[in-house]
């Protein structure tokens, strides 16, 4: 990860320049809504990905990066729309700058680049989660859990665990799908060999007693085993007819007689019963619009939902569009749970067909017998008619196993689904003619023909055991390969998970120690979805938003995607922008979340946006952000952009103003600076300021309760030094005094001067001399509450009891409170 | 705190080793399926069949 030094922006968004230095420290930036924060944070995620998320995320259907990242006055022109950024790569120790354009997003310019930085970047441009705002952290609390489960799993880059589950998945159900098929041939291949060698199971000894009865008429040795290698004709020879096969007189007539038996209509009551089920469906569907519709999108849907779970791009199969999966997957979702009805059809017809397909199946396999027979007959009969038969047939089965295309499904059985066609029934009739015809073989004959159809279809049934062996194994082979990857992931997510949710309820008990210092949250992954429930003060779990406040879900959302981060990132987590979070946070708990990121994250580089400035003086109160590294947008136009305000040249601006002749302009900024810094220092000093609700506190509610207690805490300083024996800075702390009192006694004096009344009153008319020394002397002022060395607002520790300490952020200005007792 | 593995290779990590102590999954079974999930290639449902059913493990 990165540190960010300096960000340019021109032309991008609502920001028409803009140059800000961020020199790899943690930074404010506070404003009214409306302001152009948002468009700082967007040019931030723009320069690292060449992306944006809120103009390309859920809900911004016909927004664009290209046309609507530029300012709109050079909306057609986005070459002119750039972002520059200068970071620093703690792991390089290297220091690079990408500059981005809108018109070429994805093709930045890296000065500074080895492929160790386009690595880098490369990996920001994959972790887009870096930038986060409330509307995001409130996804991973506040979501139905299989939402929370799809933004948690983008955010961990765990979405391909669950494609590679249901690749494996497809395997298994690719494999079953065969293993179906091949016992299904080898229950044919047993029909085969029973009828052929007249016995009733397929057992050792029953084969070997019919192939010896053939053997002794033959005067050929017995066999006295079965293996894999026997061969029930060894020693027959050729053919009785060599050359060409000839029927087998007895087989056939038999076999075709069972086929006529067959194809005739069957005296099944089941499966009359099922057929006429399945018909009443199909009726259903066929009187109901809707259902039929929802039956045909839920196929659609279905197939899908497949492409989406095993694709590794985001491109529409029919359209090439690119979307995002995770809504386009949430949304099919959706509409399948809502064809519920369509559903439960859909599994009943499956049901009521299927014995109609077994005997289809069946059907199909003995046409293949009786075709082989015709074939041996002299002449031979044309059995194409049995050809086409089959083939009509092997289409109705796939029909009927689908069960979709219910018009279709309906025209077939309310049609000849297992009619058999008049040319099948002639032809049929042909060949059982032309067996009778055929002349009794003699015995030696008709015992050669036994064997060798007997070793034929003994083999297709030992060939057919094969293949389902293998099946078998495949099935097996791929179901444990997928249950094991299944349990395996189950059990990393779940560690995952856990450390997560450690993480996650220490961050959040840290920032409400006062009240919920046992608070717990369980993350509950199961297939496709992540449950969150959180402990609400010891009455048991529940959903983050059922009893916590807004605030709370606030916090709760930081903490878990500070966890989140933590999880993935490690070390690496360097930078990473808070927008507009935390909003709804009580003020009471805003100074132990910046204690949170101070201490759990040190080494992290946060960039803040906040629309509140009352957060913004905690931020700074509390160490998190420095007066350098806080900036105001205090307005905004199309024209200008955003009117910043960095509060360590708010003495220049009003300067500016001041050599401008605008008086009331450099009042105002005084004034909102004289508050902003007077609501600091109460806080720091522990000013005793009086209530009010809002926080709307002006400057003759906040600056003499600081000025009296700045006065206080110097003299109680200098009691203690005194007590403690050290004169040094007992002399220090008189000057400081005396200075204190001094400047103090001249800003009072003016601070009539800068009453908005006056100096929005025409009549006023004060000039620049008039207010010059009305603003050094409140400069001045304000340099007393400053450390000399390091320029830090000077605070009392700790925050809360008996004070004990006035000190600076460096430490060179230190006082004890405390005398010697 | 160490830099984390991916999630996705613990949990690639985690089921080899799994699949590679099991003494129904053939040592060269175990191995095509780490070649193909470690490779960097597209892992898709044709890629596990052919890792777990090779053409010369058909008989």
């Amino acid at each position: 990860m990165i540190q960010i030094e300096s960000l340019r922006i021109e032309n991008f968004r609502g920001i028409k320049q803009l140059l800000l230095s961020f020199d790899k420290k943690n930074f404010g930036i506070c404003g009214p809504n409306g302001t152009g924060k948002s468009g700082l944070v967007d040019a931030i995620e723009f320069a690292l990905t060449g992306s944006i998320t809120r103009l390309t995320g859920q809900g911004t259907g016909g927004l664009s990066v290209k046309a609507h990242a530029p300012h709109v006055d050079t909306r057609d022109q986005p070459q002119k729309s750039v972002v520059a950024l200068t970071a620093f790569s703690p792991v390089l120790n290297q220091h690079f700058t990408i500059e981005r354009r809108v018109s070429a997003p994805s093709k930045p310019k890296i000065d500074g680049a080895t492929a160790d930085v386009e690595r880098v970047v490369k990996q920001l441009a994959d972790h887009p989660e870096f930038a986060l705002s409330r509307r995001e952290i409130l996804k991973y609390v506040i979501a139905e859990p299989g939402d929370r489960s799809r933004e948690v799993q983008a955010l961990l880059k765990i979405d391909t665990v669950d494609k590679v589950r249901a690749c494996f998945q497809t395997v298994v159900n690719g494999a079953k799908g065969d293993l179906k098929q091949a016992e299904s041939a080898v229950a044919n291949a047993r029909g085969m060999l029973l009828a052929a060698l007249k016995i009733e199971e397929v057992k050792a000894g029953a084969i070997l007693a019919a192939a010896n009865e053939r053997r002794q008429q033959l005067g050929l040795s017995e066999l006295n085993q079965l293996t894999k290698d026997t061969s029930l004709k060894v020693g027959v020879g050729a053919s009785p007819t060599a050359g060409k096969r000839k029927a087998n007189k007895a087989l056939a007539a038999e076999e075709v007689a069972a086929f006529s038996a067959l194809i005739a209509q069957p005296d099944d009551d089941a499966l009359r019963e099922s057929v006429a089920h399945a018909l009443e469906l199909l009726q259903r569907i066929a009187d109901n619009p809707q259902l039929t519709k929802s039956l045909q999108q839920r196929a659609f849907l279905q197939s899908g939902l497949t492409i989406i779970d095993e694709a590794y791009d985001e491109t529409c199969p029919f359209c090439g569009s690119t979307w995002d999966f995770d809504e386009l997957r949430t949304h099919v979702t959706k509409r399948l749970a809502e064809a519920a009805e369509a559903a439960d059809v859909q599994r009943q017809l499956e049901r009521s067909l299927a014995p109609a397909v077994t005997r289809l199946r069946s059907i199909a396999a003995h046409t293949t017998t009786v075709v082989n027979h015709a074939r041996m007959l002299d002449g031979p009969p044309d059995v194409e008619p049995f050809l086409t038969w089959q083939t009509k047939l092997q289409g109705t089965i796939a029909r009927f196993e689908t069960a979709q295309a219910a018009t279709t499904l309906l025209h077939d059985l309310t049609g000849d689904w297992d009619t058999v066609p008049m040319e099948v029934t002639a032809k049929l009739k042909e060949i059982a003619d032309a067996i009778a015809a055929l002349p009794e073989p003699a015995q030696e004959d008709e015992a050669k023909e036994f064997l060798i159809v007997a070793q034929e279809r003994l083999e297709a049934y030992q060939k057919a055991l094969r293949q389902q062996d293998l099946c078998k194994k495949r099935h097996a082979l791929a179901t444990t390969a997928a249950g094991k990857y299944t349990d395996t992931s189950n059990a990393v997510l779940t560690r995952i998970y856990q450390e997560v949710e450690q993480d996650f309820s220490r961050y959040y008990a840290t920032i409400n120690k006062e009240d919920e210092a046992d608070f717990r949250g369980k993350l509950t992954p199961s297939l496709g979805k992540l449950g969150f429930e959180v402990d609400f003060y010891n009455r048991g779990f529940f959903p983050p938003g059922a009893y916590h406040s807004e605030g709370h879900q606030d916090g709760m959302g930081l903490c878990l995607y500070l966890a989140l981060m933590k999880r993935i990132m490690g070390t690496d987590f360097r930078f990473a922008v808070l927008d507009d979070v935390l909003m709804s946070v009580d003020s009471g708990h805003r100074k132990e979340v910046c204690n949170l990121l101070k201490s759990e994250f040190p080494a992290t580089q946060f960039i803040f946006t906040t629309h509140d400035r009352v957060w913004l003086q905690h931020m700074m109160a509390e160490g998190l952000v420095t007066s350098k590294s806080v900036i105001e947008f205090r307005k905004w136009s199309p024209e200008d952009g955003p009117h910043v305000w960095q509060f360590e040249d708010v003495w220049k601006e009003i300067e500016r103003d001041l050599n401008d002749n605008n008086i009331p302009g450099a009042a105002h900024t005084l004034r909102r600076y004289l508050e902003y810094v007077g609501a600091d220092l109460s806080a720091r000093l522990r000013a005793q300021v009086e209530f009010r609700s809002g926080a709307s506190y002006d400057l003759g509610d906040l600056w003499p309760s600081v000025v009296g207690q700045f006065g206080k805490l110097l003299g109680r300083a200098k009691d203690a030094a005194s007590s403690w024996g050290q004169k040094d800075k007992v002399e220090r702390l008189k000057a400081m005094h005396e200075d204190f009192k001094a400047k103090q006694e001249r800003s009072r004096l003016d601070q009539w001067e800068i009453n908005a009344g006056v100096h929005y009153n025409e009549w006023a008319n004060l000039q620049k001399q008039d207010f010059t020394p009305v603003a050094r002397s409140f400069e001045d002022l304000i340099n007393c509450f400053k450390c000399p060395t390091c320029a830090s607002f000077l605070y009392v520790l700790p925050p809360k009891g008996n004070a004990e300490l006035l000190r600076c952020d460096c430490g060179d200005v230190s006082f004890n409170l405390k005398k010697k007792s | 705190m160490p830099n984390p593995p991916s999630v996705l290779q613990e949990v690639f990590e985690a089921f080899l080793n799994e699949v590679g102590n099991d003494p129904s999954v053939e040592p060269h079974i175990a191995e095509r399926l780490r070649q193909t999930l470690t490779s960097g290639e597209k892992i898709d449902a044709d890629a596990l069949r052919r890792a777990l059913f090779a053409e010369d493990d058909i008989a």
